[in-house]
């Protein structure tokens, strides 16, 4: 019975002989004359030729080079896509340098073209400023909610138009991105652009110092004016200061974004960093006299205070004493900070 | 084209990555992208090569998304096309570990593109071959299984099955004719 089996298998085209050729010859494990064999017989018939195509995609089916479920699909394709997010916006930032010079240049009324072959016209520009002390909300053209922390200040056009959707900030705001894909939203500020697609996240970016980029939810492409790109994914806190980048992770976002709550948490901060984020809000700026005094590590929770009474709870607490010096102008206090 | 869903899908898709969609890329991408690794697995023995060679297709086919024909019938043959050229411009790279000898790769193009095969992808060769399993006896499909997802060897199953190692090796060679039976349906001359 096992003879008659095998005769309905086996034919003149492929002998059991053959079969075993060809199985050596696709393990790599045939002879010289094995293989010289093959040919020889793969040229005599088309039918040959076909059998030998199925034997080898059966072979592969059976013996492939690795196990494909060790490809990882997903990951390979966040791979390339933040590949082609990074040589897009090498190519972007030369038009950024250029629209920011234009805003440097004219800042009261600024007209911005987004050079989209459809804008036939530059569209009219809107300057929310938020004041001292004050946290504000507002909604952009494109349903994107904008949180602005006391003395910021948010450009946008009344309406966007090409492939971007760009706005300039001076100062801090919290921005959550309607989501679009095919327009990308960018955050210009100090010559820094932070690009998101769809995202939750905090830009921090005082004139004159620090900026300071905390990503909530989603992912966000920060470039800086040195043309570096950083992706960023949440929980990730980045600083430049200085031309140094430095990206935190598991960072906590309440230290960077309670401020939308009116809450100014300060969680085992230096002195000097806490002097700094209050000038950052209120219209005040610190000198300590007393360099000791600069590594203090505070813990405080702020909520709707007075700059006077935040300086009096700093002064018993640190402790410290401040001295406001007299100034004719009304603008900006200036305080200076002693040992106790 | 309205042959059916498959084919539908893939130009909606091609039309979307011509016009810079990055949805529709990705779609493309996890759609073909372990397929496409598989294929490459043809040239090199590693995975890590494969997946370079297939990711930096997957960069071209983006970058030049505006220059893609418009008449494009069969976009898996299309990508299967650049993706072998991308293989053959990379297979004599010095540290690329080459799968097949070079004397081998000859011989199976020279038949490959005289006779016109259709390249099966490896989703749609496991596809077919597991319909194929149902037409198995109890004994052939455990024999089969046996040495296709065990990887053990003849002389290993026979031990185990409790039989003669030459009905082991009758078995798989009636299983391999099935399957050739199949794969005649789907390459009809």
């Amino acid at each position: 019975m096992v003879l008659n089996m095998e005769a309905d298998i086996y034919n003149s085209a492929l002998t059991p002989e053959m079969d075993q050729i060809i199985d050596k010859v696709l393990s790599q494990t045939a002879t010289d004359l094995e293989f010289a064999r093959l040919t020889e017989w793969l040229g005599k018939d088309a039918k040959n030729r076909r059998i030998f195509m199925q034997q080898q995609v059966i072979y592969e089916n059976m013996h492939p080079a690795f196990d494909p479920s060790t490809v990882d699909a997903e990951g390979a394709c966040r791979h390339v896509a933040r590949k082609i997010n990074r040589s897009r916006w090498r190519s972007a930032a030369k038009i950024s340098i250029a629209a920011l010079v234009a805003l440097v240049a004219g800042v009261a009324a600024s007209v911005w073209y987004f050079g989209s072959r459809t804008a036939s016209e530059a569209p009219r520009m809107i300057s929310v400023t938020s004041p001292h002390g004050g946290v504000i909300e507002t909604e952009l053209p494109d349903g994107s909610h904008v949180w602005l922390n006391s003395n910021s200040r948010l450009d946008y056009p009344v309406e966007f138009q090409g492939n971007e959707r760009r706005i300039a900030l001076s100062g801090e705001g919290y921005f959550e991105v309607k989501a679009d894909r095919e327009h990308p939203f960018i955050v210009a500020t100090q010559g820094i652009e932070v690009t998101a697609t769809g995202t939750a996240f905090n830009v921090n970016s005082y004139a004159g110092k620090s900026v300071g980029v905390t990503l909530v939810e989603g992912h966000v492409n920060v470039c800086d004016n040195s043309k570096r790109n950083f992706d960023l994914y949440p929980n990730e806190h980045l600083s430049i200061d200085n031309n140094v980048v430095h990206i935190a992770r598991d960072e906590s976002l309440d230290k960077w974004c309670a401020w939308r709550e009116g809450l100014l948490l300060f969680d085992n901060y230096a002195l000097e960093d806490v002097l700094d984020r209050l000038s950052q809000i209120y219209p005040a700026d610190f000198v300590i006299r007393d360099a000791s005094l600069a590594g203090t590590r505070c813990h405080a929770s702020i909520k709707g205070e007075t700059l006077s009474d935040i300086v009096h709870m700093l002064e018993i607490g640190v402790p410290m004493r401040c001295v406001q010096e007299k100034s004719d102008s009304t603008m900006r206090a200036k305080i200076y900070v002693y040992k106790e | 084209m309205k042959q059916n869903g498959h084919i539908d899908n893939d130009l909606l898709l091609l039309d979307g990555l011509r016009r810079g969609n990055r949805q529709a890329f990705e779609c493309i991408f996890k759609k073909y992208y372990i397929d496409m690794v598989m294929f490459s697995s043809h040239f090199f023995a590693r995975r890590e090569d494969c997946e370079d060679v297939v990711q930096a297709m997957f960069m071209s086919l983006w970058e030049q998304r505006a220059q893609l024909p418009t008449n494009i019938a069969n976009f898996k043959a299309y990508m299967l096309r650049s993706l072998q050229n991308a293989c053959l411009n990379e297979i004599n790279r010095l540290n690329i570990h080459r799968r097949y000898t070079a004397e081998f790769m000859a011989l199976m193009s020279n038949i490959q593109h005289e006779n016109g095969y259709t390249t099966l992808l490896y989703s749609e060769l496991k596809a077919l071959l597991e319909s194929a399993e149902s037409t198995l006896t109890p004994e052939e499909y455990e024999t089969w299984h046996l040495s296709r997802t065990k990887g053990l060897k003849y002389a290993e199953i026979a031990r185990k099955l409790g039989v003669a190692e030459r009905t082991v090796e009758a078995r798989i060679a009636r299983v391999k004719y099935h399957f050739r039976k199949i794969l005649d349906c789907f390459w009809s001359i």
